[in-house]
């Protein structure tokens, strides 16, 4: 019983995440025609069309997201489906026409509106269970292959990259560019850190005690929130969080069958 | 049921894992149609430390040849940004589309065509809307993608990509 609750707060919580972050999204991407960029729909034929049909496809998305929030909150589970299985469709439809400007968050959101999707197709708590699983592996394994990457690059390692990153002006804050340049040692600390918070959660995933892998987490999403602020990747923050539940839910069923 | 959506989710997952090891990219993407499956390895293992900006020349009627202006591709630090970053699209979209235009130009023998590369016409309307809304009535613009390192003290490093005069 108390698995069930467990289960369905973890539910509860992975589909807000992602609502969330469809939500912020959708309306960031329906403000980018304002900076006469065309990246939507790159054929010539359709370009005088472009902005109207982006507005449309965002406003929709808005729409079917704040719609599936309502109708899943006031447990009309049906009409949550329909609605929630229009939001991936339109959501996969912006996606598969952006010819650029995708990132990270944007696919892992992708992803994660498709298996809640393909898992409404199962039984109510095993539709839960698999939705979980899935998502909490998809990002323990971004997190180790990024870990991996940056243990494994010299410029990590070396730990003098950070000034040169926050000294671009995609990603970066002058300021603290300048302050980093300035403290070599602070510098490696934080670059090393970087590493090490990416691997503290697949290592932390193996110790039997849960509380290692709470703070592993609380770790890293403080990371996110501070890439948000200086290098500006905010969905980041609002994407990655929806898999935590899942990771904790394996990180159980891994030591209760290890323990067996 | 069961067992079909979890052998889909199990074979998305085993695609995933191959798709992290760069040699297994090229071949995994000929079956990735919808290009789903992730690369987790950002900024590593070489980090992007250096900025594309854009600069173009236009023909302005009556006025000739302007000298070269920048179009903004980038936007200063803010708080707000948490919660509101519209911008890192637009950004984003920019540095991606000039990796791709530059990654034509050296894979095509013939230079001239590249005008035909809807990466390049892009770029010509990105710049022709902004001018537009600014109000100039341009016949002809020209525009060049360099690479810089740093804000403050701003370094160019080199002309990556230079396109000829554009008719309007």
């Amino acid at each position: 019983m108390e698995n069930l609750n467990w289960l369905s707060l973890g539910y509860t919580f992975s589909l807000s995440i992602v609502l969330l972050s469809t939500l912020i999204s959708s309306l960031e991407l329906s403000f980018v025609p304002t900076h006469y960029f065309n990246f939507i729909y790159p054929k010539i034929d359709k370009v005088h069309n472009n902005k109207r049909k982006w507005i449309l496809i965002h406003v929709i998305q808005i729409a079917c997201t704040l719609l599936s929030a309502i109708l899943f909150f006031t447990g009309k589970i049906i009409a949550f489906k329909v609605l929630f299985l229009s939001l991936t469709l339109i959501t996969l439809f912006s996606y598969i026409n952006r010819t650029s400007s995708k990132d990270g968050a944007d696919q892992l959101r992708m992803i994660t509106l498709l298996t809640f999707s393909l898992c409404f197709l199962l039984d109510n708590s095993i539709g839960k269970l698999v939705t979980l699983v899935f998502l909490g592996l998809q990002v323990l394994l971004g997190y180790t292959t990024s870990g991996i990457a940056k243990l494994t690059s010299p410029y990590w390692r070396k730990g003098n990259v950070l000034h040169l990153i926050f000294g671009t002006y995609s990603y970066g804050v002058p300021k603290i560019s300048n302050t980093l340049k300035k403290r070599p040692k602070l510098e490696r600390l934080l670059s090393h850190s970087a590493i090490f918070i990416m691997l503290a959660v697949p290592i932390s995933f193996f110790i039997p005690n849960p509380i290692v892998l709470y703070i592993a987490l609380f770790s890293i999403f403080s990371f996110h929130f501070a890439t948000a602020i200086i290098m500006g990747l905010n969905d980041f923050l609002f994407t990655f969080p929806l898999a935590y539940p899942g990771i904790i839910l394996l990180h159980e069923i891994f030591h209760n069958y290890i323990n067996l | 049921m069961l067992i079909v959506v979890i052998t889909i989710l199990a074979i998305f997952y085993v695609a995933s894992i191959l798709y992290q090891f760069k040699g297994l990219q090229k071949r995994i993407n000929k079956f990735d149609k919808l290009h789903l499956l992730p690369n987790y390895s950002f900024f590593a293992p070489n980090p992007l430390v250096n900025d594309f900006r854009l600069v173009y020349k236009i023909n302005e009627e009556n006025l000739g040849n302007s000298s070269w202006e920048e179009l903004n591709m980038y936007k200063k630090f803010s708080f707000k940004r948490i919660f509101w970053n519209p911008f890192k699209y637009y950004n984003k979209g920019m540095i991606d589309i000039c990796q791709y235009l530059t990654r034509e130009f050296h894979a095509v023998k013939d230079k001239d065509k590249m005008k035909l590369s809807l990466n390049h016409i892009n770029i010509v309307l990105t710049i022709f809307r902004y001018l537009q809304k600014k109000g100039k009535k341009i016949s002809g613009l020209k525009f060049a993608i360099v690479s810089s390192e740093g804000c403050e003290d701003l370094k160019i490093k080199k002309v990556i990509y230079d396109s000829n005069y554009q008719i309007i």
